[in-house]
C-alpha cells in the first residue's frame, strides 16, 4: 500500500451530479492523496455527502447564492479550503488514470499543468503556497476560459518553468462545449449549439480583456465568505471582485458585439451601427433573443453561410490540381 | 518615424520650452532619415537613429529611446505631434521622486507622461511584444498603478498640445495612400481597421504574457552612427499565444475593412484574407469589394444610425414640452 502524500486533490462541482459520482468513486480508490475536496458550487440540487463514496478522505462543502458557474472563483475558495501543502486540479469530469504517479512530479517540486484535449489542458499540480502566492485565478473573470491560460502565464512572469502533466495521466469524461461553459442548458439543438458556441467565443474574449485590463496578483483581494450556522457557505456580495469604469464598459461591449456577431453572422461594424436595444447582453437564461433574430438565425444567417460554403468549393475546385 | 512634417513644427515649439535639458529624438527607421539641420539649433536636441526597423512599434522605440537617455532623472514622453505649452511652467515644482504624471485628454494626450526615469524602468517599460499602435500606454499605467498604488497624477489638457490628424496617419496609411489614389473615407475605414486590429491585437499579447521588469527587453548596438537591434534579443511570444493574436489581427483586420462577418472570414482561405509582416496585404479585389459591396452594406445601417440621431432630438424635445404644458 502506497503512503499517501501531503496532497489534496480539489474538485468543483456545479450541476455535474453525474459526472462526479462516475469520477469520485476512482478517486476513492486512488492510494495518493490525503484530501479530496469538492466544493458544491451552489447546483441545483444539493449534492449529499452519501451519494459520494465512503471514503474518509473526501470532504464536501457547499457553497451557497452562486447564480453562474465561475471556475476562477470557485477554484481559489476550494484551494483557500484545501489543509495540504500539494494541489491537484481535478474538474468533475476528470480521474486520474493507473499512469498518474505523482510522487515523482511532486518531489520535483516544481508545477505541473495538465496537457492534452478535453479540458485537461486546465488541470494542474503545484505546491498551495505557490497557488496563493500567485494570487490564485483572476476573480474579475466571469465563466469559463482563459483563466487557466492566465494563471499559467503569471506563474511563467514568475521565472518558474512549467512541466506538463501527460495526458494519458488523466481520463475525462467526454461531454459537450455547451455543458462545459454551462452558459445554456444542454441540449443538441443547431439553435442551442450556435448560441452556445457564440456565447462561449464571446466570453473567451471578454476573459482575455479582463486579463489585459485587470491584471491578477495576490495583492489584489479575493471573495470572501462566511459559513452559515447550517454549515455552507457564501460570498459576500460586496468582497466580490467587480470591473468598473471604462474597462468595464468596454468589456461588456466586446462581450455583446462578439456573441451577436458570432451567433446571426453579422458584421461587428453593423452591430455597433445599430440600436443596442434590439441586440441587448447576452444572458445565460437566453432573455436577449427576440423573434426576429430566430427568423434571421434560421433564414439569413443560414443563407450567408450556404453562399460561403458555395464559395469555398468553388475556391478549392479552382486551386485543385 | 516618418513624421518629419510633425517634428519640424514640434521640436520649434519644444526648443521654446525653457525647463528641459536635453530633447531626445529617436528617429526609428523613417524611410528617409532625419537630419539634424531640419530641427532647431537648440543645442539641447540630441537626434539619434535606429537603423532596419520595417514597422513602427511605439513600445520598443520609447524603451529604446528612454534607455538612450541615461543623464536624465525625469522623463517627459512627448510623440512627434506634442509639444509642452507656454502654459505649463516649471513642471517639476511639487513633485516627489515618486510623482507620475500622466497625459488626459483627446487626440493622444493620454499617451504622454512625465515621471522618473526610474519609475518608468523599474516596470519594465513599454510591452516590447506589442506591435503597432494601441494598449501599451494603459498597460504601462495598469503596470505602475499596481506598483505604486494611487500615485498617478493627471497633467491637465492645456498642457500638452497637439497637432491634429486623423487616425489614418496613426496607422500608417499614408504610406498606402502614396501608392495609389484613395478617397478619404477609404483611407478612414482603413485605418480605423488597423488600428482596431492592432488594438485587439495588443491586448491579447498583454493578457497572454503579462510584462515587468524581469522580462529582458531589445538590446542595440551602436556601429558609430546608428543604433541597430542585437540579434537574438527581441522577445517573442510563446508559439501557440502568437499564432492567436496574429490570427485575431488579421480577422478582426478584413472583418472591420471589408464589413463581413469574423465568423465567415475564419472560414475562408487563408490566401484570400492573409496576414502580412507589417499590416495585411490589400489587393485590387478588395479595393473593389470595399467601393462596391461594403459601401452599399453599410448603407442601411449608416442611414438607420443617422435617422436615429436627427429623430432622437426631436423626440426628446416633443417629451420635453408635452411635460412642460399645463394640465388640462
Amino acid at each position: 500500500m502506497t503512503p499517501p502524500l501531503d496532497l489534496t486533490v480539489v474538485t468543483v462541482c456545479m450541476n455535474r451530479r453525474e459526472h462526479l459520482l462516475c469520477t469520485a468513486p476512482v478517486l476513492a480508490r486512488w492510494a495518493w492523496h490525503a484530501e479530496h475536496l469538492v466544493i458544491d458550487w451552489s447546483s441545483e440540487q444539493p449534492l449529499r455527502r452519501e451519494e459520494l463514496p465512503a471514503d474518509p478522505r473526501l470532504r464536501l462543502l457547499r457553497v451557497e447564492g452562486e447564480q453562474a458557474w465561475n471556475p476562477s472563483r470557485a477554484y481559489n475558495f476550494a484551494c483557500s479550503q484545501a489543509r495540504r501543502a500539494w494541489l491537484l486540479r481535478l474538474d468533475a469530469d476528470c480521474a486520474p488514470t493507473p499512469a498518474f504517479q505523482p510522487a515523482e512530479a511532486i518531489a520535483t517540486g516544481g508545477v505541473w499543468v495538465g496537457s492534452g484535449p478535453d479540458g485537461r489542458f486546465g488541470q494542474f499540480l503545484l505546491p498551495t503556497a505557490r497557488f496563493r502566492a500567485v494570487g490564485g485565478f483572476n476573480e474579475a473573470m466571469r465563466g469559463w476560459g482563459f483563466e487557466d491560460k492566465d494563471l499559467r502565464a503569471r506563474l511563467e512572469a514568475q521565472g518558474l518553468e512549467l512541466a506538463l502533466l501527460p495526458a494519458d495521466w488523466i481520463a475525462v469524461i467526454p461531454h459537450s462545449e455547451a455543458l462545459r461553459t454551462l452558459a445554456v442548458p444542454a441540449g443538441s439543438g443547431r439553435l442551442q449549439r450556435s448560441r452556445s458556441l457564440a456565447l462561449k467565443q464571446a466570453q473567451m474574449l471578454a476573459n482575455r480583456l479582463v486579463a489585459a485590463h485587470r491584471p491578477w496578483s495576490a495583492q489584489r483581494p479575493s471573495s470572501r465568505y462566511r459559513q452559515e450556522p447550517t454549515g455552507v457557505w457564501r460570498a459576500e456580495p460586496d468582497s466580490i471582485p467587480k470591473l468598473e469604469g471604462p474597462a468595464a464598459v468596454e468589456i461588456a461591449q466586446a462581450r455583446r458585439l462578439v456573441y451577436w456577431s458570432r451567433f446571426l453572422a453579422v458584421p461587428e461594424l453593423f452591430l455597433e451601427l445599430l440600436p443596442e436595444a434590439r441586440f441587448p447582453a447576452p444572458d445565460a437564461a437566453g432573455r436577449e433573443l427576440h423573434w426576429s433574430h430566430l427568423v434571421y438565425w434560421a433564414s439569413a444567417r443560414r443563407l450567408l453561410k450556404a453562399l460561403l460554403w458555395g464559395l469555398r468549393l468553388l475556391l478549392q475546385g479552382r486551386s485543385a490540381p | 518615424m516618418n513624421r518629419r512634417e510633425h517634428l519640424r513644427i514640434t521640436a520649434a515649439r519644444v526648443a521654446a520650452w525653457p525647463w528641459h535639458q536635453q530633447h531626445l529624438i529617436l528617429d526609428w527607421s523613417s524611410e528617409r532619415p532625419l537630419q539634424r539641420e531640419e530641427l532647431p539649433s537648440d543645442p539641447r536636441v540630441r537626434v539619434e537613429r535606429v537603423e532596419g526597423e520595417r514597422e513602427w512599434n511605439i513600445a520598443r522605440a520609447y524603451n529604446a529611446a528612454i534607455g538612450l537617455a541615461t543623464e536624465a532623472t525625469w522623463i517627459l514622453k512627448l510623440d512627434a505631434d506634442c509639444w509642452p505649452n507656454a502654459v505649463w511652467s516649471d513642471p517639476l515644482v511639487g513633485l516627489c521622486a515618486t510623482s507620475l504624471l500622466i497625459g488626459e485628454g483627446p487626440e493622444g494626450r493620454n499617451g504622454q507622461f512625465l515621471m522618473a526615469r526610474s519609475a518608468f524602468q523599474g516596470a519594465g517599460g513599454f510591452h516590447e511584444l506589442m506591435r503597432g499602435w494601441g494598449f501599451e500606454d494603459k498597460d504601462l499605467r495598469l503596470r505602475l498603478e499596481r506598483l505604486h498604488g494611487c500615485r498617478l497624477q493627471r497633467l491637465p489638457e492645456a498642457a500638452i498640445g497637439v497637432l491634429h490628424h486623423d487616425d489614418g496617419l496613426r496607422a500608417g496609411v499614408d504610406q498606402v495612400a502614396a501608392r495609389w489614389p484613395c478617397s478619404a473615407s477609404y483611407r478612414r475605414s482603413l485605418g480605423k481597421a488597423r488600428i482596431r486590429a492592432s488594438m485587439l491585437a495588443n491586448r491579447l499579447t498583454a493578457a497572454h504574457a503579462p510584462w515587468s521588469q524581469a522580462v529582458a527587453t531589445c538590446r542595440y548596438d551602436y556601429d558609430g552612427l546608428v543604433w541597430r537591434l542585437r540579434p537574438g534579443t527581441l522577445p517573442r511570444l510563446p508559439t501557440a499565444a502568437a499564432r492567436e493574436v496574429e490570427d485575431a489581427r488579421r480577422i478582426v483586420f478584413w472583418a472591420r475593412f471589408l464589413a463581413i462577418p469574423e465568423v465567415l472570414i475564419e472560414q475562408m482561405p487563408f490566401s484570400l484574407f492573409p496576414a502580412g509582416p507589417v499590416a495585411p496585404p490589400v489587393r485590387w479585389w478588395h479595393r473593389l469589394y470595399w467601393h462596391g459591396v461594403r459601401s452599399i452594406a453599410v448603407l442601411p445601417a449608416t442611414l438607420l444610425r443617422s435617422a436615429r440621431n436627427l429623430l432622437q432630438p426631436l423626440a426628446q424635445r416633443g417629451l420635453g414640452r408635452r411635460a412642460g404644458s399645463p394640465p388640462l
